[in-house]
């Protein structure tokens, strides 16, 4: 009976390890490093390796099987670290049966650096770099240093 | 004497502010917010009488705004809907620029294609969505303005782009709702005050619960990759995880005779002949004409012979005042077993062979709620009122009767990819599908809790009906 009990736990924490165990997205990806396949999920946006944008907030797309799981990571001048939840989890997203990922993430002025990190079940991985460049950030206004004159522009919307 | 003098103000202005805070407390209870919990002569049922005669008809009003108004500021998209914060100021200066438009004040008109017109929302512009595609001509008439002219091949239209321009002048492009045949026109009028820093204004200040995207920004493609199931272009994703309150809602009906019912069908509630049927309906018969009432609030009206109807009375050659009289007709049924104004607005609008049919859905805070009555004994109804005219006649009318107020819990809004893959899984042994919207709403069959949650609520080929995710 005892070796029973025993060997029902043992199977159930092994299940709850493996589980665990799948999509595990490592807390630091190195510079240079390279996946285990390239066939994971193909990037849409952006549609090239380089590009520039003037928009601070942007959006990471695109297509994968059902069952991948996404992870975006940010360079953090020595190595990419991954997005985090707010409770302080690694951030993944797995793709669903429209096969599509979409992630938005922040950029700061400047040359981004990012990595998307695509993982199968059977733990293969992909490794995608991107360099995203911020060129001028400055297009919003700052509401409070509307100066007075500018009143009587918006007259009509803020009263 | 001074200091007398001094006393004797101070308790006047005492007396006129106690005078003041009482009113602020009974009338209007708005003196500690409207979580006032205490006693208000606006909440007896003899102030109601007084109260109705100062309502607007809510789906008139509603037939002039949009359903959407997506502001871009050069980085954020932000969505507004009806009910929002702000909503009602961005509509009233959207609207002035739409109406100096239909007057003709038109200096430039340029013909552009579909790809050059989804270009313009990635400026710093504003986007206004209609619920319903009507001729243009149509829109000026509910917008209560005249129509002077636009080019043939805009039809019929259920949006438009608004981009500043300078003083006084702003960029409209339309687009023909069927054929995406496009326009740009510049637009000038002294009315016209659309200056571009009020775009940022309305991204940053009322609204900061994150990003919004048109899908074509995405670059995944109408066809998502490999699926069969395609995102039309004006599709909104969006990373958020937003909470929305939950609602309750409760038949009007319920614990009421059927009397005010019967009286706003022209029926005679007295000498009427009726049968109830296996169904728990009871069935009403008089004048060539049938009114079965359900116990959930499911009613239903039906003429025999078109002939037999309900008068709506003459409207002329105005077509857009029998729909004006059916939502009259609608307000007269709701107000028989209701105080509140009937929240609901137009959301499909048809030419059938005989007459017109109109659906009109409700909505609560700004959402709208999928309605979906589907039981033994009774056609389905995936909307709030359903509305079939032949002629001057109605001939059919159906209405879920349902009451909807804020509920004292909140539900987190599912991310938005998890509710694009379930439509995809659920269309997709249907061909040509496109989901043509994806937004957060209320799904009511009444068979579940009466608190509902926020879900999500998906259109499919522009058509009225509304898919919840379930």
């Amino acid at each position: 009976m005892k070796k029973t009990i025993i060997s029902v736990l043992l199977v159930f924490v092994f299940i709850m390890t493996a589980s665990l165990s799948v999509f595990a997205h490592p807390s630091t990806v190195a510079d240079g490093s390279q996946g285990t396949v390239s066939n994971l999920i193909t990037i849409k946006k952006p549609d090239t390796a380089s590009t520039s944008t003037v928009k601070t907030t942007y959006s990471i797309t695109g297509v994968g099987n059902e069952g991948v799981s996404v992870c975006i990571y940010t360079y953090n001048g020595s190595s990419f670290v991954p997005q985090k939840n707010s409770d302080g989890t690694i951030a993944t997203y797995k793709i669903g049966s429209s096969g599509v990922f979409y992630r938005q993430i922040s950029l700061k002025d400047g040359e981004n650096r990012i990595c998307v990190r695509a993982e199968a079940s059977d733990g293969s991985y992909q490794l995608s770099y991107l360099t995203i460049t911020v060129v001028n950030s400055s297009v919003m206004s700052d509401i409070n240093s509307f100066s007075l004159n500018m009143q009587s522009k918006l007259n009509g919307w803020l009263n | 004497m001074f200091k007398e003098k001094v006393k004797t103000s101070i308790i006047v202005i005492l007396i006129i502010n106690l005078f003041f805070l009482t009113y602020q407390a009974w009338f209007k209870s708005g003196i500690l917010g409207s979580d006032w919990p205490y006693f208000s002569f606006s909440d007896l049922p003899f102030m109601r009488v007084f109260q109705r005669n100062s309502f607007v008809s809510v789906p008139k009003e509603n037939l002039s705004k949009p359903r959407k108004i997506v502001v871009n500021d050069g980085e954020l998209w932000v969505p507004y809907y009806n009910s929002d914060e702000a909503f009602d100021k961005l509509n009233e200066n959207t609207s002035i620029v739409l109406k100096a438009l239909f007057e003709g004040k038109v200096e430039e008109e340029k013909r552009i294609n579909y790809a050059e017109w989804l270009n313009l929302l990635t400026e710093p512009s504003v986007y206004v969505e209609y619920p319903i595609a009507v001729e243009p001509r149509m829109l000026a008439l509910v917008l209560n303005t005249s129509f002077e002219r636009l080019p043939s091949e805009i039809g019929i239209i259920s949006d438009a782009i608004i981009i500043p321009e300078g003083e006084q002048s702003v960029y409209v492009a339309l687009k023909d709702a069927n054929t995406s045949e496009a326009y740009r026109f510049l637009v000038k009028s002294e009315d016209i005050a659309f200056p571009e820093e009020v775009l940022a204004m309305y991204t940053n200040k009322y609204r900061r619960d994150g990003y919004y995207e048109f899908a074509f920004s995405t670059l995944l493609g109408e066809g998502l990759g490999e699926n069969s199931v395609k995102v039309a272009d004006l599709v909104l994703f969006s990373d958020n995880e937003s909470t929305y309150r939950d609602i309750y809602a409760s038949n009007p009906m319920e614990g009421k005779g059927h009397s005010g019912i019967l009286k706003s069908f022209s029926f005679n509630p007295k000498p009427l002949r009726y049968y109830s049927d296996g169904y728990g309906a009871d069935n009403y018969v008089e004048n060539y004409a049938t009114v079965t009432i359900f116990p959930d609030g499911y009613i239903e009206y039906s003429a025999v012979d078109s002939d037999k109807g309900i008068d709506l009375g003459e409207y002329g050659d105005n077509e857009y005042e029998i729909l004006n009289r059916a939502i009259d007709f609608a307000e007269k049924v709701w107000a028989s077993v209701s105080d509140e104004p009937l929240a609901v607005l137009v959301s499909g609008i048809e030419n059938t062979e005989a007459g017109n049919r109109f659906v009109l859905d409700y909505y609560y805070g700004g959402r709208e709620i999928a309605v979906e009555v589907s039981k033994e004994g009774r056609e389905s109804l995936y909307h709030a009122i359903e509305i079939e005219t032949e002629g001057n006649k109605i001939v059919s009318y159906r209405q879920y009767l349902r009451s909807y107020k804020e509920a004292h819990s909140a539900t987190m809004q599912e991310n938005f990819m998890l509710a694009l893959d379930y439509f995809v899984t659920h269309f997709s042994g249907t061909e040509n599908s496109t989901i043509t919207d994806l937004y957060p709403g209320y799904f009511d069959s009444g068979e579940n809790s009466n608190v509902l949650r926020t879900t999500w609520l998906c259109e499919i080929n522009n058509l009225e009906q509304r898919y919840p995710k379930k």
